[in-house]
């Protein structure tokens, strides 16, 4: 071998070698500068490793297009842990500052538009002083959740809770808080983007000051990091019902969560769960949902709403990328801890809207929207019919035009729940609750009906006549569907197992949703099962034996539900297996008879 | 075993039948058919926002598209296998000052598949947040999901709610 090939073969060896040898160190590297490396062995082999720690946290934005780059080099094993650090923001020139705790590191860019204002002018120099007030900010929403019984946000290996500063204007965003890695089979971790400065016009900043703007997102944002740690499966519009509400309770002066009552009162027909989509802001969805907490908080505690969350906490996993519908979750605590249910303190706090007695915050009463009438009627004889879905209600008012005498008679299904009010004080309801009289009925005077389904099912209907006419109202025959992807119903199934929750309901339910109501003969069957059930199912939940019956019974059709071509091939299997014997006696008994004639 | 109890077993095999939604069902086998993903579901068509949507034929390996006029590259499946065709996605939700809510493709992101309980193999998501696998044909859980049934020659599509994003 000449020379030439000798240092040829030289340069392929190296270069296979380093090549090979390579992978391990920039691994480390990569895992080290994002702060995942946690084994001995790397750490060893970190301190090997010549970095320059500051310079590192102050070029993120490199770090992280280095990291992209590089991806396909990195081990499977690496890219785990670090795939989360291409959906971080990047942040030009990024710096950190821990929060005098230590429980918060703020995320901020110090050139660009994501830079916060640059002012420095006190604590500690060299940090904007904005950033030290996000700091600070944070640190007194902590300790004040901390002293109101909630576990705080959990983070990997207890580090500090991750914010990042971003100008979120141009997207219209307050703050975004997104989930990140599990910590159990429920509960994650989360880190958190909020606007840089709140001194856009989208902010009115001349109304609320960026300090209020910071202060509420603060409390809203930090929430669901909390939300996150309690159950990952959350439903998300008593998510921002909890998070809004609990703005006032710890920044009470902002009062910005006030102007997002109006939406749901004027859509107070639509479900108290109604799904939080593009259109919340113009329903009330979910955000708007907050004062329905304000009621529960008044008539017990604020704790009321902690312990809400805890029992999220104690839920399983539903399965299925689906949430755990919060409806049957507070029925079920105000049933178990709170002497009372869901239907009546919903209809306790649809009274209040109208009675406006409300005793916290006295000072804000004020600024708690008025009732929205669906209808005012002012000339009769009137007849009306409403039809709601669940935990929904309507309220109409009723003006004189001459008559001083008024009688309303209600026909209504058994989930529908009334009330009516002469100038702000209930009238009580005559036989029965079937209908009210309002006596001397003066041109000033007020007259009020609230309407409202106190049930988890939709379809309950109220008719209301001033002359006694009435129309037919039928009980609902069909099933819930929530807003978050959880229905009523499967009443059979829920007093086998136990459980509204149980995965094996929730398998039989999804399979109405998914399959049975998407044809006319499976809703002709479900509308049959629910005309059929409810008693049947009442009867079996009051016997341990009959449920475990029904338990049995219902086994298989859940695993043909869950198993359909397994349990498919396995009938046709035994079909067949049972063909053949009853075939053979089948010709038999014709042998017989051809023989006998 | 009783005719009736035979023919409601039967009935019940057919009303479960239906249970997996292969993205090859009521469709022309012969021609590409396209998905995208609308934060919820995958649903036929073109994306018309620019975002990146599936082109699905049977037997062909499905392909991500960016742009509707782009060329298709086909590459048939091997004998016996399947594919399963997916988008990684942060469902977002909320928005104070509205538009908060939709989703966010995760990019990046390794995708475990198992079948009985043992890893089978690892994918990654692309830039879009999609992933295709050929797999044998055979029942896999996907990312630790339920299971699905991949079938010879068809691509089943499979979103995955991988996080939240509570957006205000």
């Amino acid at each position: 071998m000449n020379s030439i090939h000798t240092r040829l073969l030289l340069v392929i060896v190296t270069l296979v070698f380093s090549q090979s040898v390579s992978a391990g160190p920039l691994d480390d590297y990569y895992l080290q500068q994002f702060g995942e490396a946690k084994s001995v062995q790397l750490q060893k082999a970190i301190l090997s490793v010549s970095v320059d720690t500051q310079e590192s946290a102050r070029c993120g934005m490199p770090l992280k297009k280095g990291l992209r780059r590089d991806w396909d080099l990195l081990e499977a094993s690496t890219q785990k842990v670090l795939a989360k650090q291409l959906a971080y923001p990047t942040l030009e020139s990024e710096s950190t500052f821990n929060s005098a705790a230590g429980h918060f590191k703020i995320h901020y860019a110090s050139t660009g538009t994501d830079a916060p204002p640059p002012t420095d002018v006190s604590g500690v120099i060299g940090v904007p002083d904005w950033v030290e007030t996000v700091a600070a900010t944070f640190e007194n929403v902590y300790t004040s959740y901390i002293n109101m019984g909630y576990q705080p946000a959990p983070t990997v290996a207890a580090a500090p809770y991750d914010i990042y500063l971003l100008d979120l204007a141009p997207q219209k965003y307050y703050g975004v808080t997104t989930s990140d890695q599990f910590v159990s089979s429920t509960a994650v971790t989360s880190w958190m983007e909020i606007d840089n400065n709140f001194t856009d016009s989208i902010y009115n900043p001349t109304i609320y000051l960026p300090l209020q703007s910071l202060q509420i997102t603060a409390a809203h944002e930090y929430h669901h990091a909390i939300q996150y740690g309690y159950n990952y499966y959350f439903d998300i519009w008593y998510a921002e019902a909890t998070s809004t509400w609990i703005e006032d309770e710890l920044y009470d002066g902002v009062n910005q969560l006030y102007n997002y009552i109006p939406a749901w009162f004027s859509n107070s027909t639509k479900s108290l769960d109604l799904a939080v989509g593009a259109d919340a802001v113009s329903v009330g969805a979910g955000y708007g949902r907050w004062i329905f907490n304000r009621y529960l908080a008044e008539k017990y505690t604020p704790a009321m709403i902690r312990t809400a969350w805890e029992k999220l906490a104690s839920l399983p996993s539903p399965g299925g990328g689906a949430d755990i519908p919060m409806v049957p979750v507070l029925d079920s605590l105000l049933s178990s801890t709170y002497s009372s249910t869901l239907s009546d303190d919903f209809f306790g706090f649809t009274k209040r809207v109208y009675t406006r007695d409300w005793t916290n915050h006295a000072y804000d009463i004020s600024k708690i929207h008025v009732y929205s009438p669906v209808a005012t009627f002012s000339t009769y004889p009137v007849n009306s019919t409403v039809t709601l879905p669940h935990y929904a209600f309507a309220y109409y008012d009723f003006t004189t035009s001459g008559v001083t005498f008024l009688t309303i008679y209600i026909n209504k299904t058994s989930g529908i729940k009334t009330a009516m009010f002469k100038n702000g004080s209930e009238i009580t309801a005559e036989t029965n609750g079937t209908s009210y009289v309002v006596s001397d009925f003066r041109p000033t005077d007020k007259v009020v009906l609230l309407i409202a389904n106190t049930t988890n099912t939709d379809g309950h209907t109220a008719n209301f006549s001033t002359d006694g006419t009435s129309t037919v109202v039928t009980e609902p025959t069909t099933s819930t569907t929530s807003a978050s992807g959880g229905g009523g119903g499967c009443f059979i199934a829920t007093a086998a197992y136990g459980s509204y929750l149980h995965p094996q309901v929730q398998q039989l339910r999804h399979f109405r949703d998914n399959y049975l109501l998407t044809n006319a003969a499976g809703r002709a069957f479900v509308a049959l099962y629910y005309r059929c059930s409810p008693p049947l199912a009442d009867f079996i939940a009051q016997h341990e034996f009959l449920r475990g019956v029904a338990r049995l019974l219902l086994t298989p059709i859940v695993i043909a539900v869950v198993h359909p071509l397994a349990s498919g091939a396995t009938l046709l299997l035994a079909a067949i297996m049972l063909s053949r014997p009853l075939r053979r006696r089948y010709l038999e008994r014709v042998v017989v008879g051809q023989v006998q004639y | 075993m009783p005719k009736v109890v035979c023919f409601l077993l039967v009935l019940l095999l057919f009303l479960t039948l239906p249970a997996p939604a292969p993205a090859t069902g009521n469709r022309p086998v012969d021609v590409w058919n396209f998905y995208h993903f609308d934060g919820i579901a995958f649903t036929p068509g073109p994306a018309v926002d620019g975002s990146a949507f599936l082109a699905v034929r049977e037997k062909l390996l499905p392909v991500v598209l960016t742009a509707q006029t782009a060329t298709i590259e086909q590459t048939v499946l091997p004998d016996g296998s399947g594919a399963i065709a997916g988008i990684c996605y942060l469902q977002s939700s909320g928005g104070k000052l509205g538009g908060g809510s939709g989703y966010k493709a995760y990019p990046r992101l390794p995708v475990l598949i198992s079948t009985e309980g043992k890893e089978f193999v690892t994918v990654q998501t692309d830039d879009h947040g999609f992933f295709v696998v050929v797999l044998p044909a055979g029942v896999y859980s996907v990312g630790g999901g339920p299971s699905i049934t991949v079938e010879r020659g068809i691509a089943t599509l499979v979103p995955l709610r991988v996080g939240k994003r509570m957006v205000d």
